[in-house]
């Protein structure tokens, strides 16, 4: 299965480097842009039955967080590459939420359990800010 | 029956590299069809490559080969000490090139569908699946766990009585076989083709997580085992593919890709009330949960049924 000469192991080093490079070069270092309507949709397909009533997507929009009406259930959402990852804010997954003040208002951190992708930052005005990090769960907060 | 003399001979006679790995041979074949991909989505205008999600890709793919690399020799020696008790003397005839092409498909298929059936073989797999990009580069995200136990499904046909080194050919076939099925490069093929053998359009099911799709088409070469076992799902064109995993990773980490539902599996069982609940945890379906709290794809497909099966609201 595996190449027992390690000159073998040349030609997939070198075909790796060779593809990379061709994908860097045709523009393949891009990111998603997070707007209303992609927010929605990925929503909906990841998290049905998810009905956004409020949305805040961050300056950069790389992020987002949203909430039902009821308040009762939270998401964030977020991109990773040229994808967009949708991730349900559960109370007992969320181990820290902290504002951090910036020049153009606050960079509000959530830090969850999540082992692939567990540090969202979304840089939001301070009233927003203020807003989400009161929504969040009370216990989790404290913690 | 031979004697032990003679069976050792033959042991070691198998363990002699005799046939060609198909793998090996056909990586300069990968690179090029890999970078006439990139080209044709290029012409086509379509964003295929992300550099990120394929740097991790290949560096899956390599991890996957330095340690098959590693763990040759042990599944190796566990498959000739199998093959001493074989019940049949198949060896290197031409009928039996095309028995093991046969034999093995149908333990890819139950192996493929237990991989995604059981957290414990899905946590080896899923690094395949967690990809939201599907091009040529997917094909090579390839397990860094899997091979520490998956051989063992294998263990049969040496049982049977085929040889250890035709089995690893077979394998590395059907490697290489469905390599060139991880594309969007290629939509349908001839109407005979699509229904004998796998194909882009039936491993595109495969990987989308659509809940029409969710665990369908779980074909190594041949497609017939989806349609005789009750899992093939045809592609629709009206419903485009989603791919990735139901809870995507928000990682490029080749490292927290490989280890991410081993890990997730591990705090499970850290927190569950019961040994039943950590069996089921460990063993059970993907998703599995005891408050129901988390959704198997059996749940997710049932739930968009009776979304779909409701009145629309006027």
């Amino acid at each position: 299965m595996a190449p027992t000469n390690p000159v073998a192991m040349l030609i997939p080093l070198g075909g790796i480097a060779l593809i990379l490079a061709v994908v860097w070069l045709i523009g393949g270092a891009r990111r998603a842009r997070l707007d209303r309507a992609l927010v929605l949709r990925r929503l909906d397909e990841d998290l049905p039955g998810f009905a956004a009533a409020e949305v805040s997507i961050d300056g950069d929009a790389a992020a987002a967080i949203a909430a039902t009406a009821d308040g009762a259930s939270l998401a964030l959402i977020f991109a990773a590459g040229d994808k967009v990852v949708v991730r349900p804010l559960v109370p007992r997954d969320i181990k820290r939420v902290a504002q951090q003040p910036m020049r153009d208002g606050v960079r509000l951190v959530i830090e969850t359990g999540d082992f692939t992708h567990g540090r969202f930052e979304l840089r939001l005005s301070s009233a927003e800010a203020a807003r989400w990090q009161a929504r969040l769960p009370a216990p989790a907060c404290a913690a | 029956m031979a004697g032990a003399a003679a069976r050792a001979g033959v042991c070691r006679m198998t363990l002699e590299p005799k046939l060609a790995d198909p793998v090996q041979l056909a990586i300069p074949a990968f690179i090029l069809l890999v970078l006439i991909e990139i080209g044709v989505a290029r012409l086509r205008g379509e964003a295929a490559y992300e550099i990120r999600d394929t740097a991790a890709s290949l560096a899956m793919g390599l991890g996957n080969l330095v340690i098959a690399l590693v763990l040759a020799a042990a599944t190796y020696i566990a498959a000739n000490r199998v093959y001493q008790y074989r019940l049949l003397d198949l060896g290197y005839t031409w009928w039996s090139f095309l028995l093991v092409l046969f034999a093995e498909d149908f333990t890819y298929y139950w192996f493929h569908r237990l991989s995604h059936r059981s957290r414990f073989w899905w946590a080896a797999h899923i690094n395949h699946h967690s990809s939201q990009h599907y091009n040529l580069s997917t094909a090579l995200r390839q397990t860094w766990t899997g091979g520490l136990f998956q051989w063992v499904l294998w263990l049969p046909l040496a049982l049977a009585g085929f040889p250890p080194a035709l089995i690893v050919f077979q394998k590395g076939v059907s490697l290489v076989y469905q390599f060139w099925i991880h594309t969007e490069t290629i939509r349908r093929l001839p109407w005979w083709f699509e229904a004998v053998m796998n194909t882009p359009s039936h491993h595109r099911v495969h990987h989308a997580t659509n809940p029409r799709y969710l665990d369908r088409n779980y074909a190594g070469v041949l497609i017939v085992w989806d349609r005789l076992f009750g899992s093939f799902v045809a592609e629709d064109e009206r419903e485009p593919c989603r791919y990735g995993i139901v809870k995507n990773i928000g990682t490029f980490n080749p490292l927290r890709i490989a280890f991410h539902e081993w890990v997730a599996i591990g705090q499970d069982l850290a927190q569950a009330p019961s040994w039943r609940a950590q069996l089921a945890y460990a063993f059970g379906l993907p998703g599995w949960s005891p408050d129901g709290s988390r959704q198997t794809t059996d749940a997710i497909r049932a739930a968009w049924r009776a979304r779909c099966d409701a009145p629309t609201k006027r």
